[in-house]
Parts: structure tokens; C-alpha cells; sequence
């Protein structure tokens, strides 16, 4: 069995709909569907961060552990 | 008997001001309190806010901190079981909560009012001692922060919380921000000292994890 991704962490309430992060993904992983964003392409995502830093609501987070 | 269930008066003796007190002490102290249950992220006081009771953690843990306009927010301080926020409220004018408190998860709290605390002060002498130690560690706790905060890098205080939570043994998941809030900082300026230490060989991200690549080279970064 495939091993679950971890992905970024979006917040649809605290999106608005500006589609940066869609436009700055390098690995194109993000879409814009019904003006929010969707990671469409999972296996896509490497889990950089530009789509957190971009984000000017702080609508997408990434996890981490530590060690 | 207070009204309390049998679990609160069991679980009050973990509390540590209370740890070292009799029977019939903590039965004084229970009829003068009551429990109240917080869900996970509800806010449990504000700063500011008068004529505020003193918290003790049953269960749970509790996050104390500073919010400022824009709000951005400074933690001061994570408590888990056992411990006792809120104390200063008793002893300040007017009573006015130093700080703001929310539930980071599920929690279960002692509540007595300021007043009523006081008398117990006075009923029960052991409980002065035990008062004092427990504010002079949270000044301690608190001149570490200041002097973090006003002495020491963004960089430096990353470095702190990395090592400090490196490997722990009940691990946490993260987010920069969360950071941000621990350190003092903003979640931009967490991110470049980040990208700083990944290029100086230090650390190393990879999908959900922070890896310490340098330990030595970590605690220099700490008191550089």
C-alpha cells in the first residue's frame, strides 16, 4: 500500500481566493477549484514552503518535527 | 465534604502548591473552589481583564501569553498538570490578569477566586512557602525570556527552541508560526533564520521533519 503524503495544511476560511500560491507552486501541485486552492497533484508537492511564505492571509501552513 | 466528585479531591494533590499540604487542608481549599472544563484552543482569560481567579491545571496543558494590536503574540509560558497560573492577580491591584491563557488541548481546571485564596493564605501557613517558590521560578522563567528576547538573535532563539525540542519525548508537529509565537518572533524572519541554518549545514528539512545534521554547531549558534 502507498504511504500517505504528508501535505501543507490549507485553510479555506482564512483563503481569499487570490490564487498566489497556485501561481508560485514550482511543482505545480496547487489548482485554483471554485476560487480556493486544492493541492491536485500531491505527488507533485515537495513540500518547499513557497506556498506558505507566499501566502498573504497565512491560509496555508506546513508541519514539522523536530529531530 | 466539599461537592466536589471524588476525582477532583484526588487529582488536587497533584497539584504541586497543594502536594505537600493534609487532609483536612485541602478539603478547606476544595470547598472553596470549583472545576471547569476547557475544550482544546478556548480561551481561558484575557489580559487586562479584573478581578480574574487563580487556575490550577487538573488535566491538559494551558498556553499563557501576550497578544499586541496587530496581533502577534508572545507565549510565556506552556503549564502542564499540576501547575498554577494567574497567581500574581492575588497579590496585584485591582486584580487584572498579567496575561491571556487559552487550552491547548482538552483541560480540566481549579478555580478560586482571589479573595478566597487570600483567606486560605492566611488559614494555612505551608501554603506561603509554596506560593513564593512557585512565583520566584516564574520570575526566573521570565527574566530567561526578557533577556531571550531582548539579548539574543532571531537565529540564536531558533536555535534554543531546536535544541530544546530536538528528539523530545512526547514529539510535537510545528508550524512556523507556532515558532514564531514560542521565540518571540514573526514567521517571516523564523523562516529566513531557518533557510540560514539549512545553508550553514546546521539543520535539514525534508517533507514534515527538522533534522539536526550539526548538534555541536547548534548550541555554538545558541550563545553566539
Amino acid at each position: 500500500m502507498e504511504e500517505s503524503l504528508a501535505l501543507p495544511i490549507i485553510h479555506p476560511k482564512l483563503c481569499d481566493g487570490c490564487g498566489l500560491c497556485a501561481e508560485e507552486c514550482p511543482g505545480e501541485a496547487v489548482e485554483m477549484i471554485a476560487q480556493k486552492p486544492q493541492i491536485t497533484k500531491p505527488a507533485d508537492c515537495t513540500y518547499c514552503g513557497v506556498c506558505e511564505e507566499i501566502c498573504p492571509r497565512s491560509a496555508i501552513e506546513l508541519l514539522y518535527q523536530i529531530g | 465534604m466539599s461537592n466536589h466528585p471524588p476525582q477532583v479531591a484526588t487529582r488536587i494533590k497533584s497539584i504541586k502548591l497543594f502536594s505537600h499540604l493534609n487532609d483536612a487542608d485541602l478539603e478547606m481549599i476544595l470547598r472553596r473552589s470549583n472545576v471547569i472544563n476547557k475544550g482544546e484552543g478556548a480561551e481561558i482569560l484575557c489580559a487586562g481583564d479584573a478581578d480574574t481567579p487563580v487556575y490550577f491545571i487538573l488535566s491538559g496543558s494551558v498556553r499563557v501569553f501576550r497578544i499586541n494590536p496587530d496581533g502577534r503574540e508572545q507565549t510565556l509560558i506552556q503549564l502542564g498538570q499540576g501547575e498554577v497560573f494567574n497567581l500574581p492577580t492575588v497579590f496585584l491591584k485591582e486584580g487584572k490578569a498579567p496575561a491571556s491563557a487559552a487550552a491547548l488541548v482538552d483541560s480540566s481546571l481549579l478555580v478560586i477566586k482571589g479573595e478566597d485564596l487570600r483567606t486560605l493564605i492566611t488559614t494555612i501557613p505551608a501554603l506561603n512557602l509554596a506560593i513564593l517558590s512557585d512565583l520566584s521560578a516564574k520570575l526566573e522563567h521570565l527574566t530567561e525570556v526578557v533577556h531571550d528576547i531582548s539579548l539574543r538573535s532571531v537565529r540564536s532563539r531558533l536555535a534554543r527552541f531546536l535544541h530544546t525540542h530536538n528528539s523530545a519525548p512526547s514529539p510535537s508537529f510545528w508550524t512556523q508560526d507556532q515558532i514564531a509565537r514560542q521565540i518571540g518572533s514573526t514567521r517571516e524572519a523564523v523562516n529566513r533564520a531557518m533557510r540560514e541554518l539549512i545553508q550553514d549545514g546546521i539543520i535539514r528539512t525534508e517533507r514534515q521533519r527538522i533534522i539536526i545534521l550539526d548538534p555541536a554547531l547548534l548550541e555554538a549558534e545558541i550563545e553566539a
